[in-house]
């Protein structure tokens, strides 16, 4: 991943990237589907829509790490394979960060009252859901070719590995928390399987390397996604910053401030 | 580890514990949201569910007097009322049974209507 002939990457997808991709995708939404399949009543389309985006974002971050070309390069298939896990790996990781903010962006619009989840004052497993969020953002920018040259290639992978780690442990504390979808202990063990079967087989593969038979190529630093890496991930925080003040502005109109006890005798 | 590493990582833990406090006195002082409950839709839960205090001698005022009053407990009341309240209608939506809201804090927050 980090080694290699200068040779770029061409630019369009590839047949069994494109067929790995949507094999992710498929695995990553089989949880989502049996919960709504099990949760028949009481089902508000858009709103589990919403919160499977996240459970999906969760299934595919804990994936990434064995879908990285580092594990891949002791396998049979040489440098194309390594960049075709390359390659995935990246797509993976920015459809994960799409998928985030999607569902935090979609619940602030559904429900603009869950903002004082984005607040200090937010629980603990929602402040968790937040962290997991920006240590992703860090994760992706301090992966662009550009930063990444900056550090000592063992130090960069270490620090990769930690922070990777701890989204998978802050998405698993946010998931566990919310209790939406995973309140029984049969849903919770499932979780469990789901986020940490592939966090144990990284951690395995982190501890005994595999030996290396194929070279990836090296990034380049003016490819055509990384070069607007940085203005991307720009333009999603301001989008998410604009979301964050309409929600709040709509929450703080004066009909929202209810007096505790509210009238009628039908509060607690 | 440099002189400077040191100072961030001490920077960064005053600053994680400074954040806790704040955290602590802002969830505290949080106004409760209005929560719309009507005792006609839950004939079929038994009072002590609820009102634990009927029995174990815990106070006699309402529950915003205790839960959102005492340091303690005010630190808890979101997490002690959404798991009273949805984990009771998840569960009875799970029996196939038709159940209270468990999804859109508007289901059972109701700040958009005026008093």
């Amino acid at each position: 991943m980090q080694t290699g002939s200068k040779a770029p990457a061409p630019a369009g997808r590839s047949a069994p990237e494109g067929r790995l991709l949507w094999a992710v995708l498929a695995y990553a939404c089989v949880p989502l589907g049996l919960v709504l399949w099990a949760n028949g009543s009481g089902v508000d389309r858009l709103w589990d829509l919403a919160m499977g985006l996240g459970v999906a974002a969760a299934t595919i971050v804990a994936l990434l790490p064995v879908l990285s070309a580092r594990w891949w390069a002791g396998a049979q298939g040489g440098s194309s394979l390594l960049r075709l896990m390359q390659r995935l790996h990246r797509d993976l990781a920015w459809l994960c960060m799409g998928f985030v903010l999607l569902h935090v962006l979609a619940l602030l619009w559904l429900e603009p009252r869950t903002l004082d989840y984005l607040l200090l004052s937010a629980p603990g497993y929602m402040l968790a859901g937040l962290g997991a969020l920006l240590l992703m953002l860090a994760l992706i920018v301090s992966s662009s070719a550009r930063l990444k040259r900056r550090w000592p290639q063992g130090v960069w992978r270490r620090w990769h590995a930690a922070m990777s780690l701890g989204v998978v442990a802050l998405g698993l504390w946010h998931l566990l928390g919310a209790g939406f979808y995973f309140a029984g202990l049969g849903a919770q063990a499932a979780l469990l399987c789901l986020l940490g079967v592939p966090t144990v087989i990284a951690l395995l593969w982190h501890f005994q390397p595999p030996t290396v038979t194929g070279r990836a190529p090296r990034e380049t630093a003016r490819g055509p996604r990384r070069g607007g890496a940085l203005a991307t991930v720009a333009l999603l925080l301001a989008v998410l910053a604009a979301c964050v003040w309409w929600a709040q502005a709509l929450t703080s109109s004066p009909a929202a401030d209810v007096p505790y006890p509210c009238p009628a005798g039908r509060c607690l | 580890m440099s002189r400077r590493a040191l100072f961030v990582a001490l920077a960064l833990c005053a600053l994680a514990v400074a954040l806790g406090a704040l955290r602590w006195r802002l969830i505290e002082r949080a106004p409760m949201l209005a929560i719309v409950f009507d005792h006609q839709d839950h004939f079929a839960v038994k009072c002590a569910t609820c009102h634990h205090n009927f029995f174990d001698r815990t106070g006699n005022d309402s529950c915003y007097f205790c839960h959102k009053q005492r340091p303690e407990l005010a630190r808890r009341v979101q997490t002690d009322f959404h798991t009273l309240c949805r984990d009771c209608h998840t569960k009875i939506a799970a029996q196939g049974y038709a159940s209270g809201p468990t999804r859109r804090c508007g289901g059972c927050h109701d700040w958009r209507t005026p008093p």
